[in-house]
C-alpha cells in the first residue's frame, strides 16, 4: 500500500472541508428561507443578517490570521506564513467587501438611508481601506522582502481595528443593532439555527479560502525562485 | 366657591395621571420602534405592510454575496492555473537545461 505523503493528505482534507461547506450552504439556504420566520418590523430584509453577522465574524478570523501570520513572518522570514498572511487579507476583504454592501442595503429599510457614520460602519471601512492598501501593495509593488516587510507591518496595524469595530456598538452606541450582543434582546427561536449554521458555514468557507489561497501563494514563492534560477541560467529568454 | 374647588382638584388629580399614562404611552411608541428593531427580531404575526420593498433590497444583498464569493472563487482557479502552467514550462526548461549541462561538465571533468 502507498503512503500517503502530507501533500495529498492536506489535499483530502481541503476536498473534504469544501464538500462540508457546500453542504452547508444548501443546509443554510434552506434554513433561511425555509425554518426562519419574516421578522416584524424588518420583514424580508431581516434575512440579510444571516449572511451579513458570518461574514463580519469570518472578516474578523481572516484579518486576525493575516495580522498574526506577518507578525510570525516578520519573526523568522518564513516564507509559509508570508502566504498565509496574504491569503488572510485577500480573503477578509472578501468578507469585507460583501459586510460592507450588505450592511448598507439593511440600513436602507432600517435606518432610511444606504450610510451613516455610524461608529461601527466607519471603523469596518477604515479595517477594509487598511487590508485593501494590503493587496495593492502585494499587487502592483515587487514582492522583494521590503514589500513584504512593510505589508506585514500594515496588517498588523490593521489588527488594532478590530476590536474597535466589534467594542464600537457597546462603547459609542452608534446606531448599529445590537440584537446578538450581550445587550440585545435576542431573537425568535426559529432564527438561531439559520444563524449558528451561518456562523459555522462562513468559519468554513474562510478557512477553505485561506487554505487554497494560502497554497497558490506557496506555489507563486516556488516559481518565483525558478524564475531566478531560469533567469541565472539565462533561459528566461527561451521560456 | 370651596366647593367648585374641591371639584377642580378631584377633576385635575384624576386627569393627570391618565394624562401622564398617554404621554408615557406615546413615549414608548415612539421610541421602541426603533429600539425594537435594534435589539431584538421578533417574528411576524397576521400580514405584512412594508413601507420599503424588503425584496429587491434582500435579493440585492444576496447577489452580492454570490457573486463576491464565486468571483473569489473563479479568480482564484484562475490564478493557480496560470500559476501552475509557468511553474511547469520554467521547471522544465531549468530541468532540461541542468540536464545538458552536468553530462558536459562530466565530460569536461573526465577528459
Amino acid at each position: 500500500m502507498q503512503a500517503s505523503t502530507p501533500g495529498t493528505r492536506s489535499s483530502t482534507v481541503l476536498t473534504l472541508l469544501t464538500s462540508v461547506t457546500a453542504v452547508l450552504l444548501l443546509v443554510e439556504l434552506y434554513l433561511i428561507f425555509g425554518l426562519a420566520p419574516l421578522e416584524r418590523q424588518m420583514g424580508l430584509v431581516q434575512k440579510i443578517l444571516y449572511f451579513h453577522a458570518p461574514s463580519a465574524y469570518a472578516m474578523y478570523l481572516c484579518f486576525g490570521v493575516s495580522a498574526i501570520a506577518s507578525a510570525v513572518y516578520l519573526a523568522n522570514r518564513k516564507d509559509q506564513w508570508d502566504a498565509w498572511a496574504v491569503a488572510g487579507a485577500e480573503v477578509g476583504s472578501v468578507f469585507c467587501l460583501i459586510m460592507l454592501t450588505t450592511g448598507p442595503l439593511w440600513g436602507r429599510k432600517a435606518w432610511g438611508t444606504y450610510w451613516t457614520w455610524d461608529p461601527r460602519l466607519t471603523t469596518t471601512l477604515l479595517a477594509g481601506m487598511v487590508y485593501f492598501a494590503y493587496i495593492v501593495l502585494r499587487s502592483f509593488g515587487s514582492t522583494g522582502e521590503v514589500e513584504k516587510r512593510f505589508a506585514a507591518g500594515l496588517a498588523i496595524f490593521g489588527l488594532l481595528d478590530l476590536p474597535i469595530i466589534h467594542y464600537s456598538v457597546q462603547r459609542w452606541r452608534g446606531t448599529h443593532p445590537t440584537v446578538i450582543t450581550g445587550k440585545g434582546g435576542g431573537m425568535h427561536p426559529n432564527m438561531y439555527p439559520a444563524l449558528i449554521v451561518g456562523f459555522v458555514l462562513f468559519t468554513l468557507l474562510a478557512v477553505v479560502l485561506m487554505w487554497q489561497r494560502a497554497r497558490v501563494e506557496r506555489l507563486r514563492q516556488r516559481l518565483q525562485a525558478v524564475e531566478v534560477e531560469a533567469a541565472e541560467r539565462g533561459l528566461l529568454e527561451e521560456a | 366657591m370651596l366647593r367648585r374647588l374641591r371639584m377642580g382638584l378631584l377633576l385635575a388629580c384624576s386627569c393627570l395621571p391618565l394624562w401622564q399614562l398617554s404621554a408615557q404611552a406615546q413615549d414608548t411608541q415612539g421610541t421602541t420602534a426603533a429600539e425594537d428593531r435594534a435589539q431584538s427580531f421578533q417574528a411576524v404575526t397576521g400580514g405584512v405592510r412594508e413601507d420599503v420593498p424588503g425584496g429587491p433590497l434582500t435579493l440585492g444583498a444576496y447577489a452580492v454575496v454570490w457573486a463576491a464569493l464565486f468571483g473569489y472563487v473563479f479568480r482564484l482557479t484562475r490564478l493557480q492555473r496560470g500559476v501552475e502552467a509557468n511553474l511547469s514550462r520554467l521547471e522544465q526548461t531549468v530541468t532540461s537545461d541542468r540536464a545538458t549541462i552536468q553530462p558536459a561538465a562530466r565530460q569536461g571533468t573526465g577528459s
